[in-house]
C-alpha cells in the first residue's frame, strides 16, 4: 500500500514540476527591429516559395526608408484555408495586415466586411507617374473587379499568380530521341526562307545556319515542324498539329521503351486544367464561359446527346451536359483509359495512378528519367505548372551536382499544345492556368499602418517586383510590363518558352477556371460546391479526379453523368437563395 | 497441479492442439506483418533521394547514407514569434523534444487526475444528477461539434488561455467526464469493492482519504496504463500547438511543418521526413518496450454498469 | 475539501425523501470532485458550442449574417439519407457497414488471438510487442506505406504475374472502401490483444482446473464457457464504445486521402470532417450541425440501449454464478 501511495505522490509531484518549468524556453533572439509596428502577411507561396518575398521586402524598405524607421513587414509563409483566414479574422486572433493565398473563394470575406476596398491601390502609378495606373496594368481588370467587388461597388482584391498548367517536356530529349516532327525540305524550305531562316541539309534534315528574326534556334540545330502558330523558331516548333500526329508520337515514344505521360496520382486535380483547356479549345472561349455564367445570350448551346438549347439562368443546371466539355472527356479517355489494354494511345508512367506520390515525387522521376529503371521508366512529358523548376529545386541540385548539364535551368523544357481535335470551334490552341489567387487587406484601425501595407501591396505589382518574382519562381502575375533583353537573359530557357506562349494572343486561348467559377453570383451565394468544376457526378457522387473518372467509367455514363452534374429539382432553391440575398434582382 | 489431471488426448483435443498451432502461427504472420512499415520507414530514411525513387521503395539502401539524419539535426530548427511578440524564438531539436515532454507529461497526467476523480465519484457516490451525467458523457462522445473554433479562440484569448501553455492544461479537462479513458477508470472503479472504505470510516477516516489512501492506488494500474498511452498519444500531437499555442514547438509539429510545408519551402525530401519520423517515434518506442510489461500486465478494461 | 457536515440540512430533497446527514456528506464530497471540470465543461464547452445548436436552424448568408431556416437542413439530410443514391446515404451505410465488420470479423478475431496469446502460445512475448505499433508509431507512417503497398506495389506484381487488368485497390472506386475496411481490421487490433489477455488471466485459476476435470478440454469448450463468460464486462465496454463511435469515427481515410477520399469511400464521420475542415466554407455548417444533431438523437439512445441490453445479458452480474466470486477475488 505504501508503494501505490508513493507512486501517487510521485506522479503529482513530477506533473507539478513539469509544469512549473513551462516558463523555461529556448533563448528569445530579441527582434532587432523591436519597436517597430509589425505588417504581418500570411503568405502560402506553393511551389512559389516564400524566398522572393524576403527580396521584395527587403527592396521595398531600401526605397522607403521613412517606413523602414517604423515598419517591419513579417512575412509568414503558411497555407490557411478561407475557413480558418474567416475564423481568425472573427476573432481577430490572427492581426494579419494583408493575406496571400493560391485560392480564391474569398467573396463572403467581401459582403461580411471584413476587407480593404482596394480601389485606392488599383489607381496607384508604381512604375512612376508617367506610367500606367495599376488597373491598367491588371490583365482583365473589369472581370476581375466584377468578381471582387461587393455588388458591383469597389475592388477588394489584387489577383497574385498566373500559372501556365500543361504537359511539360524536355526539348533537348525530344531532338535527340527524335519525338519531335523535323521539317524538311519539301514541305518546310518554301516557308522557312520566306521567314528568313538559312539552312543545310543533311541525312534529310535541314539544320539552322541564321535568322533576319528572333528565333530559339542556335547554329547548328535541327530544324523543326512550324507547330500550330505557322512561325519556326517559336515555343511550339515540332510538336504534333493533328490527333493523327499526336498519336504517332506517343507510339514513338513508346516505342523507345519511354512512357508518354507522368502525373502526381495525389494531385488528381491537376488534370482538371487538362479538362478545362481541352473545353476551351474545342468549344471556344464564349461556350467556356457559358458554362459559368449560365448565359448564352439568346444563342442556342449544343449538349452532347445531339440536342440544343439557350441557356439561361433558369436552366443553368444543364451547362454539365455541354458537347465541349463531353468531348474534353472523350478526348482523355483514349489517353489514360488504363483498362485499354493493348491500345498503343495507353502509355502511362506508373506515378499516374499511384495516390501515395504528390507533385514533387513526379517531378523527380520525371527528371530522373533520363536513367531508365524498371520502378522508373522514363517519361516524356509532366503535367505540372509553371513554377514545377523552382519546387524541384532539390532534384536539380542533387542532378545538376552529379552532372552540371542537368542542373536547374540548364536544360530546355517546353509546354507541349494539344492537336487541333476535329470540329473545334477556333483555330487557336487552349491553354488553363492554375492557382490564379489572390490577396486582400482585412480591415485595420491603425489607418498609418494601412497606408503602408496598401503602398507595399501595390508595390507587389510593379515592374520591378513582377521582375523579381518572375526571375526567381518562374511564374507571371497577371499584370502587363516589358521584359528588357536583359532580364530575359536571367530567366530559364523553360521560363522563357512559357512568356513566349502566355503572350502569344493571336493564337493561343488563356481560360482561368478558378476565376471562371466565380462569373455567377450562385457560386458563392447559392450554397452550392464549388470545388468539382468539370466533374462528372456518377450514381449521385461527385468523382473526385477526370483521370479516374475516365480509367473507372465508360464514355455513356461520363455523358450521362456530367449532363446530370446539377440536379434541376435543387437547382431553383439555388438561385432563391442567391435571390434573398441581394443577386439577380436586377 | 493441471499437468497431473490430463489424461491420455482425445480426437478432439489434437484438433484442437492443430487448430492452436495454425491459428498462431497466423497471429505471429499478422504480428510481423506490423514490421513492415517500420522496416519501410527505416530503410527509405536510409536511402539517397535518387535510390529512393529509381529502386522500388521496399529495396535495401546501397550504403548506410545517414545525410538524412545529419539533415534533421542540424536543419529541424523553426522559428516563431516570441509570446509578447517582441522577438523571435528559434526552437532546436532539444527544445522540440523538451516541449514534446512537458505536454506528453503535464497535459496528459493534469487531465487524467481530473479525470479520475469524475470517474471515482460517478461510480462510487449516488448523489443527485449522477445518471444525468453519465448519459450526457455518453452523448457528448457521439455529438460532433462545427465550427465552434471560432468563438472557442475568442473566449481563450480573452481569458488569455491562448498561447499559455500552462492555463492550457489546467483548462483541457472540460470533458473529463465524457470519453474512453473516463469509461475506463469508471470501469475499474466499478471493480473494486466498496467494503475497503468501509474500513477506513471505522477508523474515522473521511471520503478523500478513502480516496486517496484506498481508492486511487487500487486503480493506479489502470491510471499508469492510460497514462503511459495518453503519453505517446500526447507525444505525437501537433494540432494543439498549431492552433493554441504558437509560440511553442514540439518535435511532432516540427515533423509535421517538415512534412507538409518543407516539401515547398526547403525542400524536403521523402527519404528526410522518413528520418524525422523515425526520429520522433524512436522515444516513445524505447518508452513502449521499457514499459511494456507493466502496460501489458495491467491493461485491464472492466464493464460499463453505472 | 470537505465543508462540515453540520452545516448543510440537505433540505433541498427532504420534502421528498429523508436525506440523512451521511448522505448529504457523500453528496458534498461527490460535487466537490466534479465542480472544477464542470465549470471548465460550462466554460469551454457548453459556453463555446451553444452557438453550433443554434446554427442546426439557420442559414448563413454570404455576409456572415444569419437567418432562420426551421427544419429545412434536417430535411436536406433525412432526404439524402433516403434517397437513392448520395454522398450522405453512401456515408451512411458505409459506417454502418465498418462497425459490423468491427463487430463480426475484428472482434471474433481479437478474441480468438487473445485466447491464443492467453494460452502463451509461441512468442507470444514478442507478439504482445508487436501489435502495438501501430499505436506507437504515427499513423502517417502506417497508412502511407499501407497505401504505397495496396496501391501500387501490389497492382505492378500482379501485373508482372500476368493479371493485367488487376485493379489499384486503393484508388479505383470499386475496390477503395474494401481496402480501407480491411486495413481498419489489420490496425485494429493493438491495444486489444493486452487487454482481452489480462481479462482472461484475471480469471481465478482454479476455475480451470475444475473445468478441466469436469471433461471440459477442448479449446473451443473452453473458450466458450469459461472465457467467453467472464470477460464479458470488458467486451461489452468495447462494444458500446464502438456504437457510441459508430457515426463520428472516419477511420483512416484522413490520413489516407486527407480531405479527398473517393467519395465511395466515405463514411459519416469523415463526411462531417470533411465538411467542417475542407476548405471550410461557413455556408456549409447548419447543414453539418443539423446532420450531427440527427445523430446524436439516433444514435445516443441507442448506444443507452444497448448499454442496457448488455448490462441485462452480463453472466457476471452479481447474480449470476460468477458474479460472487469476482467480488471476493
Amino acid at each position: 500500500m505504501k508503494k501505490k501511495l508513493f507512486n501517487c505522490a510521485a506522479v503529482a509531484l513530477s506533473a507539478l514540476l513539469s509544469l512549473s518549468t513551462i516558463s523555461c524556453g529556448p533563448q528569445t533572439i530579441k527582434d532587432p527591429d523591436s519597436g517597430k509596428t509589425t505588417i504581418n502577411i500570411s503568405h502560402y507561396g506553393g511551389g512559389h516559395g516564400t524566398e522572393y518575398m524576403d527580396v521584395l521586402v527587403a527592396n521595398f524598405m531600401e526605397d522607403h526608408p521613412e517606413y523602414d524607421a517604423k515598419y517591419k513587414i513579417k512575412i509568414t509563409p503558411e497555407k490557411l484555408h478561407s475557413g480558418l483566414i474567416l475564423e481568425e479574422l472573427e476573432a481577430g486572433y490572427g492581426e494579419k495586415q494583408m493575406y496571400i493565398m493560391s485560392q480564391n473563394d474569398f467573396v463572403h470575406f467581401i459582403y461580411s466586411d471584413y476587407l480593404e476596398d482596394l480601389s485606392d491601390v488599383a489607381e496607384m502609378k508604381v512604375d512612376g507617374a508617367d506610367k500606367p495606373a495599376l488597373k491598367d496594368k491588371m490583365v482583365r481588370y473589369e472581370e476581375w473587379q466584377s468578381i471582387y467587388s461587393k455588388y458591383g461597388e469597389g475592388l477588394y482584391a489584387m489577383p497574385y499568380a498566373d500559372s501556365v498548367m500543361g504537359w511539360i517536356y524536355d526539348h533537348d530529349m525530344f531532338v535527340d530521341k527524335n519525338w519531335y516532327y523535323f521539317a524538311n525540305e519539301k514541305d518546310d524550305g518554301a516557308e522557312l526562307r520566306a521567314q528568313g531562316i538559312t539552312y543545310t541539309e543533311q541525312n534529310g534534315k535541314l539544320i539552322f545556319q541564321s535568322s533576319e528574326n528572333k528565333v530559339n534556334y542556335a547554329q547548328g540545330d535541327k530544324i523543326l515542324t512550324a507547330g500550330k502558330d505557322g512561325k519556326y523558331g517559336t515555343y511550339d516548333d515540332g510538336q504534333p498539329q493533328t490527333v493523327a500526329e499526336w498519336d504517332a508520337m506517343i507510339a514513338k515514344i513508346s516505342a523507345t521503351g519511354a512512357k508518354a505521360f507522368i502525373s502526381s496520382g495525389q494531385i488528381g486535380s491537376y488534370a482538371v486544367h487538362l479538362v478545362s483547356a481541352l473545353f476551351a479549345q474545342y468549344s471556344g472561349l464564349d461556350l467556356y464561359n457559358v458554362y459559368f455564367n449560365y448565359d448564352s445570350k439568346g444563342e442556342p448551346v449544343k449538349f452532347a446527346d445531339g440536342t440544343e438549347e439557350v441557356i439561361t439562368l433558369e436552366n443553368g443546371y444543364k451547362v454539365g451536359g455541354m458537347e465541349g466539355l463531353y468531348k474534353a472527356y472523350e478526348f482523355l479517355a483514349n489517353y489514360f483509359d488504363s483498362r485499354r489494354v493493348g491500345d498503343s494511345r495507353i502509355s502511362l508512367h506508373p506515378v499516374v495512378e499511384d495516390g501515395t506520390k504528390n507533385h514533387i515525387d513526379a517531378q523527380s522521376q520525371f527528371l530522373l528519367g533520363y536513367d531508365p529503371t524498371a520502378t522508373n521508366p522514363q517519361s516524356a512529358m509532366l503535367l505540372d505548372g509553371a513554377w514545377w523548376e523552382y519546387e524541384a529545386r532539390t532534384m536539380f541540385n542533387t542532378l545538376g551536382a552529379l552532372d552540371s548539364s542537368r542542373g536547374y535551368g540548364q536544360r530546355e523544357y517546353r509546354y507541349m499544345l494539344f492537336p487541333y481535335i476535329d470540329g473545334q470551334a477556333s483555330e487557336k490552341s487552349a491553354i488553363s492556368c492554375c492557382e490564379s489567387g489572390a490577396m486582400i487587406v482585412p480591415k485595420d484601425k491603425d489607418k498609418d499602418r494601412l497606408k503602408v501595407t496598401k503602398e507595399f501591396l501595390a508595390y507587389l505589382a510593379s515592374d520591378e517586383a513582377l521582375n523579381v518574382f518572375l526571375t526567381m519562381t518562374g511564374s507571371i502575375m497577371p499584370y502587363e510590363y516589358t521584359l528588357t533583353a536583359e532580364e530575359e537573359e536571367k530567366l530559364t530557357p523553360f521560363t522563357r518558352n512559357m512568356i513566349e506562349l502566355y503572350s502569344d494572343d493571336e493564337n493561343i486561348e488563356v481560360v482561368r477556371p478558378q476565376i471562371a467559377q466565380l462569373y455567377s453570383p450562385l457560386s458563392y451565394a447559392g450554397g452550392r460546391d464549388t470545388n468539382t468544376y468539370f466533374l462528372p457526378r456518377i450514381n449521385g457522387l461527385a468523382i473526385d479526379q477526370p483521370f479516374k473518372v475516365v480509367r473507372e467509367n465508360s464514355l455513356d455514363v461520363i455523358k450521362t453523368g456530367l449532363a446530370n452534374y446539377y440536379s434541376a429539382a435543387n437547382w431553383a432553391a439555388f438561385i432563391e437563395k442567391a435571390k434573398t440575398q441581394g443577386f439577380f434582382n436586377d | 497441479m493441471a499437468k497431473n489431471v490430463k489424461l491420455h488426448k482425445s480426437s478432439g483435443e489434437k484438433a484442437s492442439i492443430i487448430l492452436k498451432y495454425a491459428l498462431g502461427v497466423i497471429l505471429l504472420i499478422y504480428a510481423l506483418s506490423l514490421l513492415v512499415p517500420i522496416y519501410w520507414m527505416i530503410i527509405n530514411s536510409f536511402k539517397d533521394i535518387v535510390q529512393y525513387y529509381q529502386e522500388s521503395e521496399f529495396s535495401f539502401p546501397k550504403s548506410l547514407y545517414l545525410d538524412n539524419y545529419k539533415f534533421i539535426l542540424n536543419n529541424m530548427s523553426f522559428e516563431t514569434t516570441s509570446k509578447d511578440g517582441s522577438g523571435t524564438v528559434i526552437y532546436t531539436l532539444p527544445w522540440m523534444f523538451y516541449y514534446s515532454f512537458i505536454w506528453a507529461f503535464g497535459n496528459t497526467a493534469f487531465c487524467l487526475i481530473i479525470q479520475v476523480m469524475c470517474a471515482y465519484v460517478v461510480a462510487k457516490y449516488k448523489f443527485p444528477g449522477r445518471n444525468f451525467l453519465y448519459s450526457l458523457g455518453i452523448i457528448l462522445m457521439i455529438l460532433p461539434i462545427i465550427g465552434s473554433t471560432g468563438s472557442a479562440m475568442l473566449l481563450r484569448r480573452q481569458l488569455g488561455v491562448y498561447n499559455n501553455m500552462l492555463l492550457m492544461i489546467l483548462t483541457a479537462p472540460c470533458l473529463a467526464f465524457s470519453g474512453i479513458n473516463f469509461m475506463m477508470l469508471h470501469a475499474a472503479f466499478k471493480g473494486v469493492p466498496w467494503e475497503y472504505a468501509e474500513a477506513v470510516f471505522i477508523d474515522g477516516g473521511g471520503h478523500l482519504r478513502v480516496f486517496i489512501t484506498i481508492m486511487f492506488p487500487m486503480i493506479m494500474p489502470t491510471f499508469w496504463v492510460l497514462m503511459l498511452l495518453g503519453f505517446i498519444g500526447a507525444w505525437n500531437d501537433y494540432s494543439s500547438f498549431m492552433f493554441w499555442m504558437p509560440s511553442y514547438y514540439n518535435v511532432a509539429m516540427g515533423v509535421y511543418r517538415f512534412q507538409y510545408e518543407s516539401r515547398l519551402e526547403l525542400g524536403t525530401t521523402m527519404p528526410q521526413i522518413l528520418a524525422s519520423f523515425a526520429v520522433v517515434s524512436l522515444p516513445v518506442v524505447i518508452l513502449y518496450v521499457a514499459f511494456q510489461k507493466l502496460i501489458t500486465a495491467n491493461f485491464m478494461v472492466g464493464g460499463l454498469k453505472g | 475539501m470537505i465543508k462540515p457536515a453540520e452545516k448543510v440540512t440537505g433540505d433541498a430533497f427532504s420534502s421528498k425523501k429523508r436525506v440523512s446527514r451521511k448522505t448529504v456528506k457523500e453528496w458534498i464530497f461527490a460535487y466537490s470532485f466534479l465542480v472544477y471540470p464542470l465549470l471548465l465543461f460550462a466554460v469551454f464547452y457548453v459556453y463555446v458550442n451553444i452557438d453550433s445548436f443554434i446554427l442546426a436552424f439557420q442559414d448563413v448568408n454570404i455576409d456572415g449574417s444569419r437567418t432562420f431556416a426551421g427544419w429545412a437542413h434536417f430535411k436536406y439530410f433525412l432526404t439524402e439519407l433516403f434517397a437513392e443514391s448520395g454522398l450522405i446515404k453512401i456515408s451512411f451505410t458505409n459506417s454502418i457497414k465498418i462497425y459490423l465488420v468491427g463487430l463480426c470479423i475484428s472482434m471474433p478475431l481479437q478474441l480468438i488471438f487473445s485466447y491464443l496469446l492467453f494460452k502463451k502460445c509461441f512468442a507470444h512475448r514478442l507478439i504482445r510487442i508487436l501489435v502495438m505499433m501501430p499505436s506507437i508509431i504515427s499513423s502517417f507512417v502506417f497508412c502511407l506505406v499501407f497505401r504505397s503497398f495496396a496501391g501500387s506495389s501490389l497492382q505492378s506484381l500482379m501485373k508482372s504475374l500476368g493479371f493485367i487488368n488487376f485493379p489499384n485497390l486503393m484508388d479505383n472506386s470499386n475496390y477503395v472502401f474494401g481496402t480501407t475496411l480491411f486495413y481498419s481490421v489489420w490496425s485494429s487490433f493493438s491495444s486489444s490483444l493486452i487487454i482481452y489477455p489480462n481479462a482472461m488471466r484475471s480469471v481465478d485459476p482454479g476455475i480451470y482446473e475444475s473445468a478441466q476435470i469436469d471433461g471440459m478440454c477442448t479449446m473451443f469448450q473452453e473458450f466458450r464457457y469459461i472465457i467467453l463468460p467472464l470477460i464479458f464486462p470488458t467486451l461489452s465496454t468495447f462494444l458500446v464504445l464502438g456504437f457510441a463511435a459508430m457515426m463520428t469515427d472516419s477511420g483512416a481515410l484522413v490520413p489516407f486521402f486527407m480531405y479527398s477520399a473517393p467519395s465511395t469511400a466515405y463514411n459519416m464521420g469523415y463526411y462531417l470532417t470533411v465538411q467542417i475542415f475542407s476548405e471550410s466554407n461557413p455556408m456549409n455548417y447548419p447543414g453539418v450541425a443539423a446532420a450531427g444533431m440527427l445523430l446524436t438523437v439516433v444514435v445516443a439512445p441507442l448506444t443507452l440501449l444497448v448499454r442496457y441490453v448488455l448490462d441485462r445479458i452480463d453472466p457476471t452480474r452479481e447474480d449470476g454464478i460468477y458474479g460472487k466470486k469476482r467480488k471476493t477475488a
